[in-house]
């Protein structure tokens, strides 16, 4: 295990360089191609000249390699690097730290992501397995057709309808009326509301795990059928064990091992932020910070948070890959 | 949306094209109207988004810090919208030039103070604006003290000078008769405390204004700014609202969703759910004109579009009123001058060839001598910002009346800026502009005059400068008026940019809050002015 783990985090240091340097090149790039950041925040009016010049000194944009469009620039990522590894993620154009912005949205992002996972995990292996043990009968066409369902609508198209029906049209009944408890109001909101950190991500997070919730139950379904018909699982039965045990031990803790592949993908995802949830919901974290630095062009932020992104997307893998040694020997036998 | 200040009009007017849906039956009812108490008092929730500074103020330049500083701050002076004439409701006495328009006097009001108690005295003011002119400090509004004596050359600039604690004279470098309008945007001529200048960065977390109102503890980025009353406040500007509660949004259709829940009291309605509300609001969801413009610039160096005549024929040719209802959903106004209406000194009258007249288009087209098959409209506009639908309608309807081909190209905004800057476009482009102070010389000067901060056409005619100069110098305002029309016909005839249209907004109220207006002169709702129905 040790030398897994070892070979594993020895890999994991040209994968983070690798992708810093892609990062760094496409941000070098788009300004080479795109235009000055700085001269965009202003607009139509433009202030004088030498204002520009000074912000571009400070935001380190007056190296004159970003105005030969297709230099690499490598100069700035050593720069970069080195800034890095003093967690300096830079400012934005408001001279906020980005490490700061980050911090603060991180935990509001990691809350919708826990609520996200436990529903799609929960629910959509209870329903997998559900329609894996009623092959081809009502409960298993029920599964698949509402998954599809799921998996057909955009999330903006699902999350505004949500918004709409069960946020505005339920939700403020409820909140509105004497009889219903306070959470139950808060459960069903428009969008978040600090005085109710959990609650008030309940919906956004019943919205951005339904999409995942469909394939997990999928794939749950899937997996189960198929380990269902191996040879083992008939000797488990010819032994005379029961079918509660024949499914629950041996068969669904196989079955599952796809499905934590796929969860684990999905958390990295989901710490990203999901920007379309969190817009149309108003949450303040690291999909609506992203969201606004990209109508702002607030370059640096874009740059600053994909960064930490990536590193926490790596490092999530990492551990993932750790994870699946464990569970799974055969991976770390070469 | 923080956009810069010239920007925020048209990230309204015109993404109104972007997906509205037709929904909302006029059969809403609105819950019966209260009528305002009118009494002082009370709180009520409105929308800002993250400001960009908040101090010092110089450091503002768009709507959403302006909104703040607005009510945080007193303005050095006000312009009446309907005369153009100053109105000494802020910090001033009064603002006297001298006879050649050059040497301006500044007199302030006695016992004003911050909000921590310092004296708002001439040293305030000029530790501002010394601040705010030197490069060094990078301040977004630095533009406004270029014409000020040796500003942009050091830490301070040579054309302020301190007669005494209420009075300072302020040397242009050269006449300029609007200079008083110019100081009446509020953030750029604020002056600053020292218990601000010391720590700018504590400053800028809690501003230390002059204005009716003060942040009630700390901004919360990204998440909302309390204002409350300022009991010791000595000003003429209106508060009726004890408590103003600002509240962010990622995106505006957000903030509706919360005006629906019952959150928000007030906000500008965005072009999204513009139809919606207007179905379900009835009389709480008013329109107002802003004094933004919307226009078409020509590459005036580049051929066929160097011909006066041919830049006539298109801009008749275009049925502006038809794009304003079906494109942006009825909000705006069809041009009929360069300056919008509820600019003093605006006409209703002056654009001979902004009305739609196909026959004369197609007249004048012959006049021109330009073939209309011999080249291809190329129509520039921003991607992304909602300019698409109107842009293609009006590239249709010149096709269909003169016959030209057109071309629609986008490009990024900043990328957009670049082919601006270096006049690169090949054929007719969108642009945007809204004012920094209510006076027709910040339209022309700046969009049609010669080498012009915004001019992006290469247009250039040296009788048209020479009559905004005499305007500069004129004694009154009428005659001052007077030159900058004239130079406005000479615009208006050779035509280097057609006006297409000015904005209106659409402000959607609770039934909890009276007294509701759009005020044109700070391009924002009235907020002070705002009661609580208690």
């Amino acid at each position: 295990m040790g030398r897994y783990v070892a070979r594993r985090v020895l890999q994991f240091i040209p994968v983070i360089l690798g992708t810093l340097f892609l990062l760094h090149l496409l941000s070098t790039l788009t300004i080479q191609i795109v235009g000055d950041p700085v001269r965009a925040l202003f607009g139509e009016n433009a202030p004088p000249a030498s204002v520009i010049a000074q912000m571009q000194a400070d935001y380190n944009l007056d190296d004159p390699c970003l105005q030969q469009t297709g230099n690499p620039c490598l100069g700035l990522f050593v720069d970069r690097l080195g800034q890095y590894a003093q967690f300096d993620f830079g400012v934005n154009f408001r001279g906020r730290p980005i490490t700061e912005l980050f911090v603060e949205r991180f935990p509001v992002t990691v809350r919708l992501t826990v609520i996200a996972l436990v529903f799609e995990a929960v629910v959509g292996i209870l329903l997998g397995i559900l329609a894996g043990l009623r092959k081809d009968r009502f409960a298993d066409n029920l599964v698949r057709f509402s998954t599809v369902l799921l998996i057909a609508f955009p999330v903006f198209v699902f999350g505004t309808l949500a918004q709409l029906l069960l946020g505005l049209q339920v939700g403020l009944r409820i909140r509105e009326s004497s009889w219903a408890p306070d959470w139950l109001g808060q459960m069903l909101n428009v969008g978040y509301n600090a005085d109710y950190p959990w609650l008030s991500l309940t919906l956004p997070g019943l919205v951005l795990g339904a999409f995942s919730l469909a394939a997990i139950a999928r794939l749950t379904r899937t997996s189960l059928i198929e380990n269902l018909r191996s040879d083992y699982v008939r000797t488990a039965r010819a032994k005379g064990l029961t079918t509660r045990r024949v499914v629950g031990v041996h068969t669904l803790r196989n079955s599952l091992i796809p499905v934590v592949t796929y969860i684990g993908i999905d958390i990295g995802l989901l710490l990203g932020g999901a920007l379309v949830t969190e817009g149309i919901f108003n949450i303040p974290g690291v999909g609506q910070l992203v969201f606004l630095a990209i109508r702002a062009n607030d370059t640096p932020v874009i740059v600053g948070v994909v960064t930490l992104l990536t590193i926490v997307f790596l490092v999530a893998n990492l551990l993932v890959d750790i994870f699946y040694a464990a569970l799974d020997p055969r991976i770390r036998y070469e | 949306m923080s956009v810069s200040r010239p920007l925020r009009a048209f990230a309204v007017t015109a993404s109104l094209a972007l997906g509205l849906s037709a929904c909302g039956g006029s059969d809403t009812t609105s819950s019966g109207e209260v009528d305002p108490t009118g009494a002082p008092g009370g709180s009520y929730t409105a929308v800002v988004n993250e400001p960009s500074y908040l101090a010092p103020s110089q450091n503002c330049y768009e709507s959403e810090c302006s909104k703040i500083l607005d009510l945080v701050n007193d303005p050095l002076v006000s312009t009446d919208f309907e005369t153009g004439e100053l109105v000494f409701d802020g910090l001033a006495e009064s603002i006297e030039p001298d006879d050649a328009q050059t040497v301006w006097t500044v007199t302030l009001k006695e016992g004003r103070q911050f909000h921590n108690g310092e004296p708002v005295d001439t040293d305030a003011f000029l530790r501002a604006w010394h601040y705010s002119q030197d490069p060094k400090n990078a301040q977004a509004t630095a533009g406004f003290m270029a014409r000020i004596e040796g500003a942009g050359e050091g830490s301070e600039m040579s054309g302020l000078e301190k007669v005494d604690d209420r009075t300072f004279t302020v040397t242009l470098d050269g006449p300029f008769s609007q200079f008083g309008q110019q100081m009446s945007y509020q953030p750029a001529f604020a002056p600053i405390a020292e218990a601000c200048m010391d720590d700018l960065k504590a400053c800028n977390e809690s501003p230390i204004g002059t204005g009716p109102y003060q942040m009630s503890g700390e901004w919360r980025h990204d998440e909302g700014i309390t204002l409350e009353k300022w009991a010791d406040y000595a000003g003429e500007q209106m508060a009726n609202a004890d408590t103003i509660e600002f509240e962010m949004f990622t995106t505006p259709t957000a903030a509706y969703r919360d005006f629906q829940n019952g959150g928000v009291d007030v906000l500008s309605v965005s072009p999204e759910v513009y139809l919606e509300a207007k179905g379900e609001l009835g009389p709480r969801l008013q329109e107002a004109p802003t004094a933004s413009l919307t226009y078409l610039g020509f590459p005036t160096g580049t051929k066929p579009y160097d011909n006066e005549k041919l830049r006539q024929a298109i801009s008749m040719s275009i049925d502006r009123s038809l794009i304003i209802d079906r494109v942006q959903n009825g909000l705006g106004v069809p041009s009929t001058d360069i300056v919008t209406p509820p600019i003093p000194g605006s006409r209703d009258d002056a654009c001979e060839f902004c009305a739609y007249d196909p026959e004369r288009a197609k007249e004048l087209l012959e006049e021109s001598g330009v073939d209309p098959e011999s080249f291809t409209l190329e129509l520039y506009f921003n991607s992304g910002s909602g300019h698409e639908g109107w842009t293609e309608a009006a590239a249709r309807q010149i096709q269909s009346n003169l016959g030209i081909d057109y071309k629609l190209k986008s490009t990024e905004w900043a990328q957009y800026l670049e082919l601006l800057d270096a006049q690169e476009f090949t054929g007719p482009f969108r642009l945007g502009w809204s004012l920094d102070y209510p006076s027709p010389e910040n339209y022309l000067r700046p969009i049609v005059g010669t080498n012009g901060d915004s001019n992006y056409t290469g247009y250039s005619n040296p009788e048209f400068d020479e009559l905004l100069v005499q305007a500069d110098r004129a004694d009154d305002l009428e005659e001052s008026f007077a030159l900058y029309q004239q130079a406005g016909d000479i615009a208006l005839q050779e035509l280097p940019i057609i006006p297409m249209w000015s904005g209106e907004v659409a402000v959607a109220s609770s039934d909890e809050v009276g007294d509701v207006r759009y005020d044109v002169g700070e391009g924002e709702i009235a907020f002070g002015e705002i009661t609580v129905n208690q």
